[in-house]
């Protein structure tokens, strides 16, 4: 799995490797049953505090995605199939808005309004 | 006219044409060569051999099945051509596609094999039971079955004699390099594939599950051993960010630490663990190449600047290529 963050990019660092995850998991790297890299690890790797890479990890338990054990680190769960088959979903969406003439602004509002 | 689509990395047709040429002389002509010959000799001594010729059912064993005389005279060379004509058609086919060079060479080792096993099974106990007998007639035979063997082996061996058969052979040539920017923090990791070694495990276990009161001969306990030892080094983590490469199995030990700076490049190569590693687990093979291999299939060929070659059978090899030769840029732009 593929985990990328930019320090001049403007989302706080934890939300940036939640979203590469997720990345992850809509194109297929990332699957069901994979473990994820430990704290230690990542920290070290990207060079970000061990708070920031357990900041994310907690965000993706909270989705649902991943399964946080001790002594056995992060898991991603098969609430990730669940995603990958939405992602398709909203490709689908956001092919036909464009076709429509809608605007990604309106077509958010529209999803925010209708989950609400 | 048709077509057919090469893979932009193939050899060019020349090369092809003179593998294809080394291929068929050494995995067609030659064992269907050496076969021909010993059904000539043994038809020109005919008056000496018995009717029907008694054969053992495996190699060594007493000689107690019957075969007409010149069933056993014609049925090892056209066994042989038909085999050999299948495998070396089957393996020069495979020279131009986009699999591994362990296939083409295994393929082609058949014809020769095949040779040999049945001079030793047909022709031998059939010269033996020539009377008056002949002289150093049985030596001869084994002499050829020996010759057959080598032609086979030369063709299985990794960097043998006819190393010119074998080629790299890049799955899909070298995969671009990830463009990374100079702010950019990167971090890829991924276990090695180890379902071979699952079912290696899986039937070791279960052949000495079912040896009678475990007597646990010599052959079995080593390979019990070997089975978990192996299975207790995978799966295997492998990881790369901006400090380079690190394969590490679960336990920790050993571990493989490659810094950006050691490696020339990385590419995805497609490999068969039993011709081209010799088996799975820690293995070396030909051409400096080392490594972990736990399947057949891609695996990430990473070429160190010492000319040696780390090969490891991880899911997502591709990615990694691209992310290894992306850090290896990245550092060469903020070296100049």
């Amino acid at each position: 799995m593929l985990i990328t963050i930019d320090e001049t990019n403007d989302s706080p660092l934890f939300e940036q490797i939640a979203a590469a995850v997720r990345t992850g998991i809509v194109t297929g790297t990332i699957r069901r049953g994979d473990r994820m890299p430990t704290a230690k690890d990542l920290c070290a790797s990207l060079a970000v505090n061990r708070n920031t890479v357990l900041h994310a990890y907690q965000m993706l338990r909270d989705e649902g995605l991943v399964e946080l054990r001790r002594g056995r680190g992060a898991t991603v769960t098969a609430q990730a199939d669940n995603l990958v088959q939405l992602s398709v979903a909203v490709n689908n969406l956001v092919t036909e808005a464009r076709e429509l003439g809608i605007s990604p602004e309106i077509l958010s509002r529209l999803v925010k309004e209708s989950s609400a | 006219m048709t077509v057919t689509a090469r893979r932009p990395d193939a050899a060019p047709l020349d090369e092809l044409m003179m593998l294809t040429r080394r291929l068929v002389a050494v995995g067609l002509v030659a064992p269907v060569a050496l076969m021909m010959l010993a059904a000539a000799g043994t038809a020109a001594v005919t008056p000496r051999l018995p009717d029907t010729i008694m054969l053992g059912t495996s190699l060594g064993s007493a000689p107690t099945e019957p075969l007409g005389l010149w069933a056993a005279i014609l049925f090892p060379p056209v066994v042989t051509l038909l085999v050999a004509i299948h495998t070396t058609t089957a393996a020069v086919q495979l020279l131009s596609e986009d699999v591994t060079v362990g296939h083409v060479r295994l393929r082609a080792s058949w014809g020769p094999l095949l040779a040999a096993l049945l001079l030793l099974a047909v022709y031998l106990p059939t010269w033996q039971q020539a009377r008056p007998a002949p002289g150093q007639v049985s030596l001869w035979v084994v002499v050829a079955a020996g010759a057959a063997l080598v032609l086979s082996a030369l063709l299985l061996i990794p960097g043998g004699a006819v190393a010119a058969l074998t080629r790299a052979a890049p799955l899909r040539g070298a995969p671009t390099a990830l463009r990374l920017s100079a702010t950019q923090r990167v971090h890829w990791s991924a276990a090695t594939r180890s379902i071979t070694l699952l079912w290696v495990f899986i039937t070791a276990a279960a052949v000495w599950a079912l040896l009678p009161d475990h007597t646990v001969t010599g052959v079995a306990n080593v390979t019990m051993g070997t089975c978990i030892c192996v299975a207790v080094l995978a799966p295997w983590r492998v990881s790369v960010d901006a400090a380079g490469l690190r394969a590490r199995p679960i336990i920790g030990r050993p571990q493989f630490r490659y810094p950006l700076d050691r490696i020339d490049r990385a590419e995805v190569i497609r490999i068969s663990p039993l011709p081209d590693f010799g088996g799975w687990g820690l293995r070396w093979g030909a051409r400096s190449r080392f490594g972990v291999i736990t399947a057949g299939g891609p695996a990430l060929a990473v070429h160190l600047r010492t000319g040696r070659t780390f090969v490891i059978t991880v899911s997502d090899s591709e990615t990694a290529a691209s992310l290894i030769n992306g850090l290896k840029e990245r550092e060469i732009l903020a070296d100049d």
